[in-house]
């Protein structure tokens, strides 16, 4: 449950103008070691999650109360929770409601936090006063904070996860987007284009625009990793996902219960979310070099 | 004939990327005491590097190699630990942009105060009222007013003062002064460099003076070295050099001044730009842009050498150039 | 020289010619701009709270007036009027932030008990435990920034960077459970004593959630003061110092740690919030008796006086902090204390 702010010190501020071709730009993408390996790693969980109706050994909500709280390996790869269910199985469908949760919240935080930061970095006068203040109120509450009372008018469930997650987040997302803005509007070819003529609307398109989508991007990996998270916290308190359904907090909720007799239970979904939050992060990182064309020549 | 003041024999810098390119590729400067001496090149020549490799404030990653005598000590250059030493008592250095070399958290008394701790005997007191005479030597009204100023209430021209009362506080006998008026106004520029010549006689220090101003090195200095692509290219009195230039890129900057004096309507530069640290032309440096190079210049990167009659260059066709145009009325700084 | 030297003054000096009769000096102007926006912001937050708490399903008077089918609808009107129900939102808001602030939160609607009762003890673990977590990450994150900095490098810096982004994966609450499977029967891993009974008992009861909330703050208090630290050794005005012989270690530890520190300082008030509902988390993994469990039974339950004064309390300590931040900040950075403009 960190937030944002180790963001905007890891973006180090917008990208300069650049223009590049796009196959050039996918080469720097995946150009380096480490990026070939965290793209590996993002595609087999996304395959993973799609396709874990197909290759899940058993049925996630089969119970088996013979076999309860196996150890790994003796049938089971990961062992078997208290109900006897197969964790493995339960892992990859898991994977599958956390990743939704994450996909949709990062869309839903772009679809509101990117027209407010546009609209506070544009805006003069009033309007930026009023839309700069909305997203210093949404900075005071904490993502998992504010979460917490929408869930409650609302009520428990994935539906309710992801409004509360997109209104925990879009601030943070906003106040980024202002400040890319606020950059852009002063450099100096902005500055020059503006003065030479060219109508703000051309302005936006031409030089804004580019130049926040590639900030933006960046910022919404991570916006999909804390989302990720949220969903994880909220669900481990009872609050996110609700059971039966397998998402990655709920997995962790079951397994705290049982540190002592099987920890693998709530050792695997929890290294199942750090992997997918530093390949996420990582691949963030990647992204970033890959638009700025100031950090490789 | 007295011994130098400073000697650098031999100096190089090299950089990280790519290994094992140069910044300073065998750069040797003397200095005797109590003279004024110019460094002159166009910015990426070296000249700053140089300049810091002396005290061995080079950024991580840069290097360099070569001996360097102070009063008769003598250090190897990539020993900074021992270089250090020679900071502030011996040698003090002000830099180009005075805001950002002072702290602005700090009132400019303090960082003064620390400085004198670091170079003098004196106690809290002492040091506190040495500041405020150094702040007046240097021209500063309200003196114990500006002590407590922060930099960022202070002009340009009053935070350069107060560099230069720092240096002077230390006592050093040799300043190096790198660019130490180019981000000021012309008229707080003319006022720095006298406070700096009356400085410089009053406490019998050395200058070592880093410009690509021809104008202020004519009027302020007595010997230059011109430096290009991270060498040496010519060396001698001021007025010899700017008069009578030898190396033909000592002439072209020369040309470039004169034109401009000479109000004509074209303005002369020198085609082409400095090569790139990673493309170095294998022959002399400035062969792709010389408008006297012969197929000779581009074989092997000829070293300084005495030419008779002309000072110091690295040409091989120094001897038989045509006479050169140079700045016509340059007095050496000593004869005014 | 006199007159040359006023010239030089006003040619770049911004106060310079046309000076108003007064003007507060920098750190009042400082003062008010930061009370305004602490203000702003609380009001506007807690505002979004009371909101969102009305969007809650159900008639609040209905369920206070008393249970299922035996209550009239003239009790319920009585009641709705008795709570001030009957009134326009935004009086019903200033009602509420007002009472909030002298502490009545209201009666819970499911627990037949005051929510301030309710609150009482909870909070102080709460607030401890944020403490502790607080003290973690500093008493972490700080020196091995500094040292971090110390030794700067290829090597350190690929560190540094795993560090980071591995504090960001690490959730608490997570850490909280990988910290009992590793410490159990070692350290405590269960429930809470107070801090006033038995001292060393309660920091064993802490030390391990603390450490589980601390570490994820620690990584980016590391990260920021190692990045402020790098970037101010190598600012100009270090290199000053160090040409006049002023030495490395008074550099290091009068120069460059103040002047990294601000940003520092900054970025952990940010986080204070964050850190408050990462506690409710971790309370939980950990059985401690804080805000945590209060909060989730009153959101399960639509408890919500419970919810919402929770809130209140995190939002308040948020706003407070970060304005105390401020403040420090126009104390101790004289660009702003002194500034005229």
């Amino acid at each position: 449950m960190r937030d944002v702010d180790a963001a905007v010190i890891a973006a180090g501020g917008p990208p300069a103008p650049r223009r590049v071709g796009r196959g050039s730009r996918l080469r720097r993408l995946v150009g380096t070691p480490t990026q070939i390996v965290v793209w590996t790693i993002l595609a087999v969980l996304v395959l993973a999650a799609v396709a874990a109706p197909l290759i899940a050994p058993f049925d996630p909500y089969t119970q088996d109360l013979r076999n309860t709280l196996q150890p790994p390996g003796s049938g089971h790869l990961l062992g078997t929770d208290n109900f006897g269910r197969d964790q493995f199985s339960r892992l990859l469908f898991a994977l599958r409601s956390s990743l939704f949760i994450g996909v949709m919240t990062t869309l839903g935080v772009a679809a509101v936090g990117i027209p407010f930061g546009l609209v506070a970095g544009y805006a003069r006068g009033a309007v930026d006063v009023v839309v700069s203040r909305m997203i210093d109120v949404g900075l005071a509450l904490p993502a998992l904070v504010l979460a917490l009372g929408l869930i409650a008018a609302l009520g428990a469930g994935i539906r309710s996860t992801i409004i509360a997650l997109i209104a925990g987040y879009s601030a943070y997302l906003a106040r980024i987007v202002r400040s890319v803005v606020l950059q852009i509007r002063q450099e100096e070819y902005v500055e020059s284009a503006r003065v030479t003529g060219v109508p703000p609307w051309r302005i936006a398109i031409r030089h804004v625009v580019p130049n926040v989508v590639g900030a933006t991007l960046v910022q919404l990996t991570l916006v999909f990793a804390f989302a990720v998270v949220g969903e994880a916290g909220l669900s481990f308190v009872g609050l996110g996902v609700q059971l039966p359904t397998a998402s990655l907090g709920n997995l962790l909720a079951e397994g705290s219960g049982y540190t002592l007799q099987s920890p693998m239970l709530a050792v695997a979904p929890g290294l199942t979310i750090v992997i997918l939050l530093i390949a996420l992060l990582t691949a963030g990182d990647g992204i970033r070099e890959a638009t700025d064309p100031r950090r490789n020549s | 004939m007295t011994p130098a003041l400073l000697s650098l024999d031999d100096i190089s810098v090299t950089v990280p990327n790519p290994p094992g390119a140069q910044a300073v590729a065998g750069v040797d400067i003397e200095i005797m005491p109590g003279e004024a001496v110019a460094v002159v090149g166009e910015s990426g020549c070296g000249k700053t590097v140089t300049a810091y490799s002396t005290l061995g404030l080079l950024a991580p990653g840069l290097t360099a190699s070569g001996r360097l005598t102070f009063g008769g000590r003598s250090f190897d250059l990539s020993d900074t630990a021992a270089l250090r030493n020679l900071r502030g008592r011996e040698i003090a250095m002000i830099f180009q942009d005075p805001l950002t070399c002072l702290n602005p958290l700090m009132p400019v008394g303090r960082q003064m105060a620390d400085v004198l701790r670091a170079n003098t005997d004196l106690d809290r007191r002492a040091r506190a009222r040495r500041v405020v005479d150094l702040l007046a030597r240097v021209g500063i009204p309200a003196p114990a007013r500006v002590a407590r100023a922060y930099p960022f209430e202070l002009s340009g021209g009053m935070r350069q003062r107060v560099l230069i009362a720092m240096a002077v506080g230390c006592q050093p006998r040799l300043l190096i002064a790198d660019e130490p008026t180019t981000a000021l106004d012309t008229t707080v520029q003319a006022q720095i460099m006298e406070l700096l010549r009356d400085l410089v006689r009053e406490q019998d220090m050395a200058m070592l003076f880093i410009s690509h101003d021809l104008g202020l090195v004519a009027e302020f200095c007595e010997r230059v070295y011109v430096m290009y692509a991270g060498r040496v290219v010519e060396s001698g009195p001021v007025e010899q050099v700017l008069s009578r230039p030898t190396h033909p890129y000592t002439r072209a900057l020369v040309e470039c001044l004169v034109t401009m004096g000479a109000g004509s309507r074209r303005l002369a530069t020198v085609p082409g730009s400095v090569p790139s640290i990673d493309a170095m032309p294998v022959g002399c440096r400035f062969e792709p842009r010389c408008r006297f190079a012969v197929s000779a210049c581009e074989q092997s990167d000829p070293p300084i050498r005495d030419v008779p009659g002309r000072g110091r260059a690295a040409c091989l066709r120094a001897e038989e150039l045509p006479a050169p145009s140079g700045m016509a009325g340059v007095r050496p700084a000593g004869d005014a | 020289m006199a007159e040359q030297l006023s010239r030089d003054d006003a040619g770049t000096a911004r106060a310079g010619s046309r000076r108003p009769v007064w003007r507060p000096p920098g750190w009042v102007r400082a003062l008010g701009s930061s009370l305004a926006q602490a203000f702003v912001v609380a009001m506007g937050a807690t505002f979004v709270v009371f909101i969102v708490m009305r969007l809650i399903p159900g008639d609040p008077a209905r369920i206070l007036a008393g249970p299922g089918g035996s209550v009239t609808a003239e009790q319920v009107e009585r009641t709705r009027r008795e709570l001030g129900l009957d009134q326009p939102l935004l009086v019903q808001y200033w009602d509420w932030v007002t009472a909030a602030l002298r502490g009545d939160f209201g009666n819970s609607l499911v627990l037949n008990d005051r929510v301030s009762d309710l609150l009482g003890d909870r909070l102080v673990v709460t607030a401890q435990l944020s403490f502790y977590a607080f003290l973690v990450a500093v008493v972490i994150g700080l020196p091995a920034s500094l040292l971090a900095a110390r030794w700067q490098g290829a090597a350190a810096d690929k560190i540094a960077r795993l560090v980071g982004t591995t504090g960001i994966a690490v959730p608490s609450f997570w850490l909280a459970l990988l910290l009992i499977i590793a410490f159990q029967g070692v350290l405590p891993t269960f429930g809470y004593v107070p801090a006033g009974r038995e001292l060393a008992d309660h920091l064993a009861h802490m030390f391990l959630p603390a450490l589980a909330l601390g570490t994820g703050l620690a990584t980016l208090v590391f990260e920021t003061n190692r990045a402020g630290m790098i970037d101010t050794l190598g600012s100009d005005y270090i290199r000053t110092s160090r040409a006049f012989g002023v030495s490395e270690w008074r550099i290091f530890s009068r120069y460059a740690m103040r002047n990294a520190f601000l940003p520092t300082m900054t970025i952990m008030a940010i986080q204070v919030g964050t850190l408050m509902g990462g506690a409710l988390l971790v309370e939980n993994a950990f059985a401690l008796p804080g805000m945590g469990r209060l909060v989730v039974q009153g959101v399960l339950s639509r408890d919500y006086p419970v919810v919402q004064a929770c809130i209140f309390v995190i939002v308040v300590v948020f706003v407070v902090v970060n304005l105390l931040t401020d403040l420090l900040y126009a104390v101790v950075d004289p660009r702003i204390r002194r500034s005229r403009a």
